[in-house]
This record gives structure tokens, C-alpha cells and sequence, in this order.
């Protein structure tokens, strides 16, 4: 079988607002598979963005255990998980975030400068079809083609695994597809384990596996025997 | 990744920018080296002075004074003209007018004329008298010559009446010799009486006046009575001497002339004209006590100088001119100057400060004689060595020196 | 927040503080003075003569619009003063036996005047009694016309005529060596032979009365007996070295508060605009729920208020406090009997005011964006920013620049005003640091021309008056004397057109090594044998050049008026001179005549030299070089260290308060796009190096405009503190330039420091979930 990328065990996650205390995740395990699509299903303030966020090594779990391949990543300090995001980990957002003063190709230069082992940027581009409008500013360019660049410059540093926060929340279908058919060529021609964040069900035909949360649980799984095509996917 | 040679670069470029404004800094923060005014200790002439204001003045000055109380005429001569021993007539002195005669005395003479005229009557009387009594005598001698003949009278008769004669001869002649002096007297008194009008009425008569000539050859240097006046005997007139004789008089401070030789070449300046040569004559003996120009007292000795036989200036320095003397009391012809503007004292030794290799450093020095510009090095420097003049007080051992342009020397 | 208000109201107050201190203390010495002259009646004209009798002072009392006469007698003396080896100068100065003085009244401190006819008894200036512990009853020898005297001190005083005692050939006050003996009328005129008569006198002017005729008159009138022109009070050397030093203090209120508000103006604007662009959206709200535009324009307007007041508050209580310590330091300094603290209030309203005005200014533009927003606009996210691209055109610069500079320079480009503002405010910071410190290039450079270029000599000895050549061999003889250079003072007045000024020429040899003539190009020239040589003040207030024929006026002994031509044009710091050579002078005059001597001197036979000097009845005074030389490095070093202290903190204040205020707002304006950085595994070090390299860049830039800016300010400066008695040359060394640059970047860097603690704490989270 596949190689366990991740793995989490009784992962929790509190964080007090106010007066309040809020349970974002009371206890998640799960593993993630090297080279799959995972979708993570659910309603918003279930949870998922902050599986997501501890699995990126931006948060820390308040407790339990995660592993990124043999590196635990509780026992990581600041400097150590902004190594970690650096080296292997891809990020696409829902608000795209990228750099407002630099051109697509220079958007995606960011990463490969400082990436291990990049591809060129142009390469990059290419593969979500952008070759055209590398010299253009995200001011230039609609929400589709922004989410594409910020697709670009999450992989051109071919990082083990790219973690997709609502990569289609803030787009409409047509192009929303457009986004899932790079994400999907993507893991099938270079096999980076994906996670996508979504409360959109529709999307999770395209999954290998899906998990359902609530709660601040994993309320489910499945998988996916037969995988849509992104374009045969609407909503 | 980035390719390798352009990571490369670009750290070099950053080091480099980095390098050259570091340097920058350094360069502008470095401590500037101070400026200062250079001189060469060489050798050379040295020669210590001493100098003061002096005189020139004619050997030999020669007074004339009159030789008799009288009125002196007015000078001819000038101060400058040439005049000839015994020949040169320097000046000529006339009988002097009588005195006024005030009131009293006038009186008191008149009344002596009256007198004396009533004199010259009296013994005009008496001459009269005299010459009656004598006829009468004469003619009792002839009687008596002819009575003698018939002896009717003695012949002791006859000699009286000689005898007569004869006395009566001689008091006419008393009488008259009297008269002559009763008249001298009268002529006397009207003699008193004569005012100065009289005098002024006139001319002289010849061969009543005293010449005074030249009692040496030479000039004229000065008139002392040059208009026309009455002088008693013995009153200056005049200067004379020979402006070739020129001697020069300086009056040194007594430790100054202790170091004056006799012999010692000298320097006249200040006297209108080029530097002259002169030798040291006389150095006198005794000194005296004179004010300074600024009001203190001072012992002064007076040295006298002589020019050298080469110097003709007799035309043009005259006596009694300033002349500004400058004695040598020490010479060394090859001695290792050095400008005094270096010299400071640093716990009382003499020291300068020498430049080496850009840096200043301090050096001790002994010094010999020591002039206005220069002193003469006995140790601690040698021949070509740097020294700073007027140093600042930003200079100080081991500190970068850099010389202005050009190097200015004193004199 | 609240760091950025401080760092603005700093400004403020920095501003508001120079304004207050300056004018506080310019204005509280000028009252004290102005009260000191009218309480004790400091004369209006000052007049000296050789000897005149005293019926001429009453002929001159009877001039048209004379309030009062005063003559005295007044004469320099050689002092032997216990505990001091060197000679000092006392100048005796009479007081009228009957009755008190009706001018230029003495303020006791201690004892009384001296007794009539009594020449044994001396009041002293308080200033030299405290420099020599002195109280009634000490003692000391002067030299008075020939004989040595003891003095007894009756009594301590002040005068304002005497507030700079400031004796022959000195260029700074040394009370030490310097002294006013006050003494009896009487008692002076039997020792200096002027008895009935007078040499010296003073004068009152009705209001109203012209100054230039009475001056005018009164020269007439003392024409004949030796008078050398009479001064007004303009001219009168205590009061001028008064006013040059209130007149620098002038400059100094003028020139710094108008550079500090411009500076909290723009960094008002600066941080004012950009909360309320972070505020947009709150404010569209606020006018779609009906808000009018007024109440939140009010609203701002409030808190830049809040912040100007502060500031203006810290700056009252610093201005007030600092300017009561300077008035003081300068009252110490004058010896004021008194001192006046103005505060007048308006100077606390025209600050306070101006900082006002500069602020709500600053906060006018952003103010006016927010009166033009449409609430449904202002409630949008604002458009993007555009970008343009100005690096990397191609490929191949991309990889020597990297893209995180790439951001910063683009931000920069981007905001062109606002950057340039922000480099300028480095600038002005650079510029101020350059002109503090350039008083020490200044000073020192003046130091090494006038005392050691100019002036080298030990010793300068003034005689008691014109004296013959042969002095100077008297000189020669005194012990330890190395070497001598003779020179002659004559007092004319020079007339070119309608311009005139009075001044001394002086005549020196022509070969000089002590004492030298420099010339434009401070190098040492030898003097015409025929002409006048000018310094360049005389030529430019006369309008002279070299070439020029100039009238020249002799005031003192051979009397007449001559025509002279400028041979030479020179640099002179001190005072209106002219030279000539000695022979020269003396041609003009009637004959040889020497007024004084410069010396060099073996150090070793100093007190034999002294004690020579001192029962030398023809030597008047004598200024001593090394000490002039140390005076002068105290007082101006008191000075200067006060005033730069001052400077560079100012500086540093507005160096920082520019680069923190832009830093910070740099960050929240990017701290988006830096989070993201973080997000993708940017390094705090480097996401800080994007804001790093925009705030080096900036003040890279700001370093030519910096020094250009030191240089112009220094100018200015420099000019203003020229007098007719003193000029301060413009230097400026390269370290000058770099330590001023040095203080700014560190100043840069440490802000920039301060502010990457807070890129510490960019909340990464928050920043996904948001749009821009």
C-alpha cells in the first residue's frame, strides 16, 4: 500500500474567545496516503480548517499526536515549522493570497527561490494554463485565474503534499471546475497527496477518499470507487 | 532553486556595497592628519647681534665761540658750507651798543656834565689867570732884565722874578693841561650820556671789528647763534668738523657691552641708505644710568664705532643722524640652524617636534647662541632633519602630519 | 497604536520645546538687559580724548538733546595680583567724588566706593573678585602711571557697562587677568596729571534725539584735545559681544521649530491617512447608518487633538525647564545683577497655535478622503492596488534581485509621495545632525587659523601709549623674550561713499612670524609697501575691493583726512582690521611710533619676564596667547556642547519618529501579504527584510538630500552669526558627514528593529480567512 504521509491520533484543538472556550477539534485521528485526493466534507465551523491548518504547521494542537512521514510535528518551534511549511507543504487558499506587487511569474518565483528542488515557474504556469498571463499582476487577472496561479505557485516547489483551504469558495462554478481540473491533473501527473477543504459536497465526487466532519470530528469516511472528472461535476 | 552563480554574484554585489560603504565610512572617520608649516635644519651663517639705535656723529666737533663780548653779526655761513682753516672768515663780532639809561642815573649824569662844564669854565678862568699872571711876570722880568741893568734891583731880584716866570709859566700850563683834562672829563661825562641811539646811527669805522676764521677745515654742522646779537665772550657760535670723520655712538646696556670686543664687525642699518660696514673702536670704560623708553631705569655704556674706509656716505649720513647698529658678538660660519619657531619647553628642556614618515615626534634638543629667527643646534638633530614650526596643540607624538605648501621661514 | 502617537507627539513637543526655550531665554535676557541698562543708566554714547578740561564736558552737556554728561578719568594699569604669577590689566575707571554717578550706576555687591581723594582705595568688578576669591579688605599692586601702589578693595560691584569685561587684545573675557578698579576721581587725577581735567566721558540721549548728530558734535567739540571718535552704544565692545551672543540665540528660535512642524506635519498626515484607510470600512458604515460626514471628521480631528496637546504639553514643561537653566547659564556668564524670566504668553499661544495648524493640516487629506467616501464604496474592500513594473523586465534580472526586494521596491514606487516624504523627513534628521556638528569643524578651524596660523605669538604687550621706536629693543632686553615683532595701532574711521565705519590700522613689520596677515586663501602674504590691506568684512560693508581708494580719516595724533588704495583683500575672524606695513603708517602719521610688541618667549624665564613686566611703568597691559587660547576653548566648548547636545537629540527624535511612523505603517499596511510570506515558509528574517529593504532604500536615498540640506542649514547658520566682531568660517569635515550619517542609520536600524517585533506577532490564521 501506499506510504502514510500523515498521521494524527486524538488531536484536539481549544482556543478561548473571550469568556468563551471553543472546541474546534475534540479528537481526530486519521492517516493520509501518499499520492491521493482526500476531501475533507463539512459544514463551516466543523473543524476542518483546523485540521488543516495543524496539518500545514501553522497551528498546534492542544493535544494529541501528528506525524508528517517520521517528523512530529507537536515538538516543532516556530523555526522548525516554518522549515516544515517550506520544504513540503503547498498551500492554496480560499482568498487566493497572493503577493499584490508581483506578477504571476513572480508570485511563483517566491517559492522556487527558496524551494529544494523546483520546477521552473514557467512549467509551472503552464500546467494550469496560464502560460499567457505570467507578466500580469492579480490585479490584472479574474478570481479564476488568481486561484490558478496561487495553484502554480503551491506546486512549483513540488512539495509532498498540497492543502487546499476552499480552494473554489470564492468562485462560481464554471470556473470552480476549472480549478478542480488543475488540482486533479496535478495529483494524477505529479501524485502530490491532496487535501481539500469544501462544504461543498459536490466537489467530493472527485475524491479518492472523503471524510465528513462535525463537531470537531471525523463523523465519517469514504471512498470513492469510481472518481468523477471534475467537469462532470457542477453545482 | 536560484542557479549558483547568480547567488553568487548577487553576495557579491551585496558584500561589495556593503565593503565600499564601510570603507567610505572608515575613510571619512579616519582622524585627518594635522597640517602644519615644515622647515630644514641646515647648515649655515649664524651670527648673534646686538642691536640699538645709535648715532652717527663727526669726530672732532670743533666750537667756535666768540672771543669778546660784542654784537655778532648775523652768520653768512650756512650749516653745510665748506670753510678753510685760518682762511674762512666763520664770523664777525662789532662793538656792542651802550646800555639804556633809566631816569635816575640820567639825572645824576647830567648833573656830573653840568659839573664838568662848570669845570671846564672854571679852569678856563683859571687858565685866564693863569696866562694874566704870567704876562705880568714877564713883564716884571723884563723890567727886572732892564732894572738889573741899571742894578737898581738884585740880582736875587732878577731870579725871583724868573723864578716867576717860570712858576707862573708852569701853572698856565697846569692851568691848561687842567682844562684839557676838565674838558676830557666833560667829554667824559658827555660820553656817559650817550644812548644806544647813538650807536645805531651810522656805520662802523673800519678796522674796529673782530673776524673769527676757521680754526679747522672742514663744514659747517651747525649754527648755534645764527642771527645777529649781542654775545658775552665764550657764548658757542658755531660747529665745525670734517664730515669724512665720521664716527658712530651707540649706547648699549652695560650686559650687552660686556659681549661687544673691540674690533667686532658691525652692521648700520636703519639709516636711510644700504646696510653698511663698520668695526667696533671703543667700548668706554664707565657706564651711566639712563630711563628706558618705557620708564625704567637702565645702566648704559656707550660703545663707539667706526665705518669702514670703503663706506663713502660722507655726503650723505651727516652728525647726529640716526643710525641703527648691529654688532656681531657671535659668528659661526657653518653652524646647524634651526628656526626658533620650533623650539617649545617641555618640563625645562628645549624641545621640538620632528617629522618622520609622516608622523610627528617629539625630540629633545640642546641649543647653543641663539638669535631672532634662528638657534644653533648643539645636539639632538641632524643636518636636513624636519622640524614643525609653530606647532598647534593638535600636534602630539605619533600624530599624521602633512605639510602645507610652501614652507615659510623666517629671516 | 499608541507608540506611533508618542513618537509624533515627541515631535510635536521638540518642536514646541526649541520654540519656547529659545524664545524664553532670548526674550528673558533681553529684558534683564534692557532693565539692567535703564535701571542704571548705561550711557548712550561713549567718547575718549587724550585730555580735556572740564569746562568742554559742560560745553558738551549743552548740546541739543543731551539728557546727561558724565566725565571721567579712565586708565589702564599693570596689576600684580597675590597668587598670580602673570601680569594682570586692570582698567581704573573714576568715580565722582561728590554725590553717586548720574551714568552707568555700579550695583554693589559688597562694601562701598572709595573715599574721596583716597588712591589707595578700589572698588573691583565682581566677576574678578570672585575669579580671585577677593572680599573687601584684600590686596594687590597696580602700576599707576610709573609707581607701584597697593590697592586695598572697599567694595565688589557690577556694572552694565562692563557685563563683557573684555580687556586690551583679548578675545574672550578672562576675569582672571582682567579687572575694572573703580576709584576716586580725585585720587586718578593726581595719579595720571589730570587734574580739572578729564579723559574719557559719557553720555545720555533724550528720546528722540539723532545719535549720529549728537556723535557728530561730540567729536567736534573734542576734536582738538585728542579725541579718537566717539561710539555709540551700538559700538561700545560690551554691549556688542552681548548682543552678537543674543542675536545667535535669535537665530536658533528662528531656524529649528519651523523644520520640527513641517516634520510632525508630514508624519501626521502620513499616519492619519492610514488609519483611517484601515478604518474604511467602519466609517462607510457609520455614514450608511446616517452618520453625517462633520461628526466623523470630528471624530479624528479629536484624536489628532489629543495627541498634538500632549505633545504640545511635554513640549511647554521641556521648553520651560530648559529655557530657565539656559537664561541661567547665560546670567552666570554676564554676570547679571538680576535676572527677568519672561513667559509671555504669547509665546506659549504661537506654539501651541502653529502646532495646532501644522497638524490639522497634516490631517486634512486623509480627512477629505474620508468625506468623499460613498458609504457603500467605503464598505468595499478598497480596489487593489495597482502595481507597475519597473524590474524585471525579462527573466534574467529576476534572479539578481530577488523577489522580496522586488516588493519592496514596487511598494515604494508605488506610494512616490509618500516615500519621498519619508526620505525627506530622514533627510531633514541628517541635515539637522550635519549643522550641529559642524560647529566643532567650524570652531576648530577658526581655532587653527587665528591661533595658530594668525596670532602665534606668547605674549602681546601693550604700552600705556605711543611710544618710541627704541621700545622695542627695551623689549628685546627683558628676560626670556626669544623674539619680538613690533606693531602700531591708529585709530581712523574709512569712508567709502556714504558707508563708514571706525576701526584701527594697524602697522607691522614686513617680515612677520609671530603675528601674520592671511590672506582669502589663508595663506600668509607679505604686506604691500604702500596701501591699505582690508579684512573682508570692512571690504564688504564698505564696498570695497582691491584696487579701491578709500578715505581714510586719522582720528589720533596727526589729525587730517588721507587717501589710501586697497592693496589686498584678507580673511579676518575677529573684529573690523586693516593693516599696513609700520613704515608706511608711520609716513601717514607723523613719524615713527610703535603702540605695542608681540613676543615669543622662553617659558622657563616666564616669572622673571612677569615680574619685569610688571614694574615696567610703559607696558599698560599684556594678553597672553595660550590663555586666550584655552579661554576660548572653555567657553565656546560650554557652548557648543550645550547647544549640540540639544541638536542631536532632536534630531534623533525626528530621525526615528519619521522611520518608526513609516515602518509601522508599512506593516499594517502589508501585513497581509507578509503574513502570506510567513504562510509559505518565509522566515521571520526574511518576511522583515521586505520592510528592511524599503526602509534602507529610503534612507539611503535621503542621505545626499541630507547632506545637502546640513550644508544649506549650516550656511544659514553660519551667516547669522556674523557680526562685525566676529565671523564663524563654514567648515565641514567628511567625518562630520559620515558620524551624522552614522546617528541616522542608527537611528534607522533601531526603529526598524522595533518594529520586526511586532512582524513577530502577525496572526497567520486570521490573515487566510480574509479578503485584502
Amino acid at each position: 500500500m501506499a506510504d502514510v504521509v500523515f498521521e494524527a491520533k486524538g488531536l484536539t484543538k481549544t482556543y478561548r474567545n473571550g469568556e468563551v472556550e471553543v472546541h474546534a477539534l475534540a479528537g481526530v485521528d486519521l492517516q493520509l496516503f501518499a499520492g491521493e485526493l482526500v476531501v475533507l466534507l463539512g459544514p463551516s465551523g466543523s473543524g476542518k480548517s483546523t485540521l488543516l491548518n495543524i496539518l500545514g504547521g501553522l497551528d498546534h494542537a492542544s493535544t494529541g499526536m501528528v506525524r508528517f512521514q517520521d517528523e512530529d510535528l507537536s515538538g516543532l518551534d516556530d523555526a522548525g515549522l516554518t522549515a516544515y511549511r517550506r520544504d513540503h507543504v503547498g498551500f492554496v487558499f480560499q482568498f487566493y493570497n497572493l503577493i499584490p506587487s508581483l506578477t504571476a511569474r513572480e508570485n511563483v518565483n517566491l517559492v522556487t527561490e527558496i524551494a529544494r528542488r523546483p520546477m521552473p515557474a514557467d512549467t509551472a504556469l503552464e500546467l494550469v494554463g496560464l502560460a499567457g498571463r505570467m507578466e500580469h499582476f492579480p490585479a490584472q487577472m479574474s478570481g479564476g485565474e488568481q486561484q490558478r496561479v496561487a495553484i502554480a505557485r503551491a506546486i512549483a516547489k513540488q512539495p509532498d503534499v498540497l492543502l487546499c483551504d476552499e480552494p473554489t469558495g470564492a468562485l462560481d462554478s464554471k470556473t470552480g471546475v476549472r480549478v478542480l481540473e488543475a488540482l486533479s491533473q496535478i495529483n494524477n501527473e505529479l501524485g502530490t497527496t491532496t487535501a481539500l477543504i469544501t462544504h461543498n459536497a459536490a466537489i467530493k465526487d472527485m475524491a479518492h477518499r472523503v471524510m465528513m466532519f462535525g463537531d470537531g470530528r471525523i463523523t465519517g469516511t469514504q471512498v470513492n470507487t469510481r472518481r468523477k472528472q471534475p467537469s462532470e461535476i457542477s453545482w | 532553486m536560484r542557479s549558483l552563480p547568480a547567488l553568487q554574484t548577487k553576495r557579491a554585489l551585496m558584500l561589495l556595497g556593503v565593503a565600499g560603504l564601510a570603507a567610505g565610512l572608515t575613510w571619512a572617520l579616519w582622524p585627518k592628519p594635522v597640517l602644519v608649516d615644515v622647515a630644514e635644519v641646515r647648515k649655515g651663517p649664524f651670527e648673534v647681534t646686538v642691536d640699538e639705535e645709535g648715532k652717527a656723529r663727526i669726530k672732532d666737533v670743533y666750537t667756535v665761540s666768540a672771543p669778546i663780548t660784542g654784537k655778532l653779526v648775523r652768520l653768512s655761513l650756512e650749516a653745510g658750507d665748506r670753510v678753510k682753516k685760518d682762511m674762512t672768515i666763520v664770523a664777525n663780532i662789532e662793538p656792542m651798543a651802550p646800555a639804556f639809561l633809566d631816569v635816575r642815573v640820567t639825572r645824576e649824569l647830567e648833573a656830573q656834565l653840568e659839573a664838568a662844564k662848570a669845570a671846564v669854565a672854571l679852569a678856563e678862568a683859571e687858565i685866564h689867570q693863569a696866562a694874566a699872571e704870567l704876562m705880568f711876570a714877564q713883564s716884571e722880568l723884563r723890567r727886572a732884565h732892564t732894572l738889573i741893568k741899571t742894578k737898581i734891583i738884585s740880582e736875587r731880584a732878577l731870579e725871583r722874578a724868573r723864578i716867576d716866570v717860570d712858576t707862573k709859566e708852569a701853572a698856565l700850563a697846569r692851568s691848561k693841561a687842567n682844562l684839557d683834562v676838565r674838558k676830557r672829563e666833560l667829554e667824559s661825562s658827555q660820553a656817559r650820556l650817550i644812548g644806544p641811539e647813538e650807536a645805531w646811527k651810522g656805520e662802523v669805522p673800519a678796522g674796529c671789528c673782530v673776524t673769527v676764521r676757521a680754526p679747522v677745515s672742514g663744514r659747517v654742522l651747525r649754527l648755534i647763534q645764527e642771527s645777529e646779537r649781542v654775545v658775552v665772550a665764550g657764548t658757542p657760535l658755531l660747529e665745525i668738523g670734517d664730515p669724512d670723520n665720521l664716527e658712530l655712538v651707540v649706547e648699549l646696556l652695560s650686559v650687552d657691552a660686556v659681549k661687544v670686543v673691540e674690533g667686532a664687525t658691525a652692521t648700520i642699518e636703519g639709516w636711510g641708505g644700504t646696510p653698511l660696514l663698520a668695526r667696533v673702536m671703543r667700548v668706554e670704560p664707565a657706564g651711566f644710568t639712563k630711563v628706558s623708553a618705557l620708564g625704567i631705569e637702565e645702566q648704559r655704556v656707550r660703545t663707539i664705532l667706526k665705518l669702514h674706509k670703503a663706506e663713502n656716505v660722507a655726503d650723505r649720513l651727516g652728525h647726529e643722524y640716526r643710525v641703527f647698529v648691529r654688532i656681531t658678538v657671535h659668528q659661526s660660519p657653518n653652524a646647524l640652524r634651526l628656526p626658533i619657531s620650533a623650539l617649545f619647553r617641555r618640563e625645562g628642556t628645549w624641545m621640538v617636534y620632528v617629522v618622520e614618515r609622516g608622523r610627528a615626534r617629539s625630540q629633545t634638543v640642546e641649543i647653543g647662541q641663539r638669535n631672532t629667527g634662528f638657534a644653533e643646534v648643539a645636539k639632538g638633530l641632524p643636518e636636513g632633519a624636519s622640524v614643525i614650526l609653530h606647532p598647534s596643540d593638535r600636534v602630539a607624538d605619533g600624530v599624521r602630519v602633512v605639510t602645507r605648501a610652501p614652507a615659510a621661514t623666517p629671516r | 497604536m499608541w507608540a506611533q502617537a508618542l513618537a509624533i507627539a515627541l515631535v510635536i513637543a521638540s518642536g514646541v520645546a526649541t520654540f519656547v526655550l529659545a524664545s524664553g531665554a532670548y526674550h528673558s535676557l533681553e529684558e534683564t538687559r534692557a532693565a539692567y541698562y535703564l535701571r542704571y543708566r548705561f550711557a548712550d554714547i561713549f567718547a575718549e580724548v587724550r585730555r580735556a578740561p572740564k569746562a568742554v564736558a559742560d560745553r558738551i552737556a549743552a548740546i541739543p538733546g543731551l539728557a546727561a554728561a558724565e566725565p571721567r578719568i579712565t586708565h589702564l594699569a599693570l596689576l600684580d595680583v597675590p597668587g598670580l604669577a602673570e601680569p594682570a590689566t586692570g582698567r581704573a575707571v573714576s568715580v565722582p567724588d561728590l554725590g553717586e554717578p548720574r551714568l552707568n550706576l555700579l550695583h554693589l555687591r559688597e562694601g562701598r566706593l572709595p573715599e574721596r581723594e583716597r588712591t589707595d582705595e578700589v572698588t573691583i568688578n565682581e566677576g574678578f573678585a570672585k575669579a580671585h576669591d577677593m572680599h573687601v579688605g584684600a590686596t594687590f599692586q597696580a602700576l599707576l602711571n610709573g609707581k607701584k601702589r597697593e590697592l586695598k578693595v572697599v567694595g565688589v560691584a557690577l556694572s552694565p557697562e562692563f557685563i563683557y569685561a573684555l580687556g586690551p587684545g583679548d578675545l574672550m573675557p578672562d576675569d582672571r587677568r582682567f579687572a575694572i578698579l573703580w576709584m576716586s576721581e580725585k585720587a586718578l587725577a593726581a595719579l595720571f596729571d589730570l587734574d580739572g581735567a578729564f579723559n574719557s566721558i559719557s553720555l545720555k540721549l533724550l528720546p528722540g534725539t539723532s545719535q549720529a548728530e549728537a556723535v557728530k558734535q561730540v567729536d567736534d567739540l573734542l576734536a582738538r584735545y585728542g579725541g579718537t571718535g566717539a561710539l555709540a552704544r551700538k559700538d561700545q565692545l560690551s554691549h556688542a559681544f552681548l548682543d552678537a551672543e543674543l542675536r545667535q540665540l535669535d537665530a536658533l528660535r528662528r531656524v529649528m521649530p519651523p523644520i520640527f512642524l513641517l516634520v510632525s506635519a508630514f508624519l501626521i498626515n502620513m499616519t492619519l491617512s492610514r488609519m483611517v484607510a484601515l478604518e474604511r470600512e467602519q466609517i462607510g458604515l457609520l455614514k450608511a447608518l446616517g452618520y453625517g460626514p462633520l461628526p466623523i471628521v470630528a471624530h479624528y480631528i479629536k484624536v489628532v487633538l489629543a495627541i498634538t496637546l500632549f505633545g504640545i504639553a511635554i513640549g511647554y514643561v521641556a521648553g520651560a525647564w530648559l529655557g530657565k537653566g539656559l537664561t541661567r547659564l547665560y546670567g552666570d556668564f554676564f554676570h547679571f545683577p538680576f535676572l527677568v524670566f519672561r513667559h509671555d504668553a504669547d509665546i506659549y499661544v504661537i506654539a501651541a497655535g502653529v502646532s495646532v495648524v501644522a497638524a490639522v493640516a497634516g490631517a486634512l487629506k486623509a480627512v477629505r478622503e474620508v468625506l468623499a467616501l460613498a458609504p457603500a464604496v467605503a464598505m468595499q474592500p478598497p480596489a487593489a492596488p495597482r502595481y507597475r513594473k519597473l524590474l524585471g523586465a525579462g527573466g534574467r534580472s529576476s534572479t539578481l534581485v530577488s523577489q522580496l526586494t522586488t516588493m519592496s521596491v514596487r511598494h515604494m514606487i508605488r506610494r512616490p509621495l509618500r516615500a519621498g516624504a519619508t526620505s525627506l523627513g530622514i533627510a531633514m534628521g541628517l541635515g539637522l545632525l550635519v549643522t550641529a556638528l559642524l560647529s566643532f569643524d567650524s570652531v576648530e578651524h577658526m581655532i587653527d587659523i587665528a591661533f595658530f596660523r594668525t596670532e602665534r605669538q606668547h605674549a602681546t604687550l601693550t604700552f600705556t601709549d605711543e611710544k618710541h621706536q627704541r621700545a622695542l629693543q627695551s623689549v628685546e632686553q627683558m628676560p626670556g623674550v626669544l623674539r619680538a615683532e613690533p606693531y602700531r595701532s591708529v585709530a581712523v574711521r574709512l569712508r567709502n561713499g556714504h558707508a563708514s565705519r571706525q576701526l584701527s590700522i594697524i602697522g607691522k613689520p614686513r617680515d612677520m612670524d609671530l603675528s601674520r596677515v592671511l590672506d582669502l586663501d589663508d595663506r600668509p602674504i607679505e604686506l604691500p609697501p604702500s596701501g591699505l590691506v582690508v579684512n573682508e568684512r570692512v571690504a564688504s560693508i564698505l564696498n570695497l575691493r582691491k584696487g579701491d581708494a578709500v578715505e581714510a580719516e586719522i582720528l589720533e595724533g596727526r589729525r587730517g583726512t588721507r587717501q589710501l588704495v586697497v592693496a589686498e583683500v584678507i580673511k579676518s575672524y575677529f573684529g573690523l582690521t586693516a593693516f599696513m606695513t609700520i613704515d608706511a603708517l608711520d609716513r601717514v602719521m607723523y613719524g615713527p611710533r610703535l603702540s605695542g610688541v608681540h613676543i615669543a618667549y622662553d617659558v622657563e624665564r616666564q616669572d622673571n619676564l612677569f615680574k619685569a613686566i610688571k614694574s615696567t611703568p610703559g607696558i599698560g597691559s599684556i594678553a597672553l596667547q595660550r590663555h586666550a587660547l584655552t579661554r576660548f576653548r572653555e567657553t565656546i566648548a560650554q557652548n557648543i556642547n550645550y547647544s549640540v547636545t540639544i541638536y542631536v537629540t532632536l534630531a534623533v527624535i525626528i530621525a526615528f519618529g519619521v522611520v518608526y511612523n513609516s515602518a509601522r505603517i508599512q506593516l499594517s499596511e502589508h501585513a497581509r501579504e507578509l503574513a502570506s510570506l510567513r504562510v509559505l515558509g518565509f522566515t521571520r528574517g526574511e518576511v522583515s527584510r521586505v520592510l528592511f529593504t524599503e526602509l534602507v532604500l529610503l534612507t539611503v536615498l535621503a542621505i545626499p538630500p541630507g547632506w545637502m540640506m546640513g550644508y544649506g542649514f549650516g550656511w544659514l547658520l553660519i551667516k547669522a552669526f556674523s557680526s562685525d566682531l566676529y565671523r564663524v568660517p563654514f567648515v565641514i569635515e567628511p567625518a562630520t558627514y559620515a558620524k551624522a550619517t552614522l546617528v541616522v542609520l542608527a537611528a534607522t536600524v533601531t526603529s526598524a528593529l522595533i518594529v520586526r517585533k511586532r512582524i513577530d506577532r502577525l496572526d497567520l490564521i486570521a490573515v487566510l480567512k480574509t479578503r485584502d
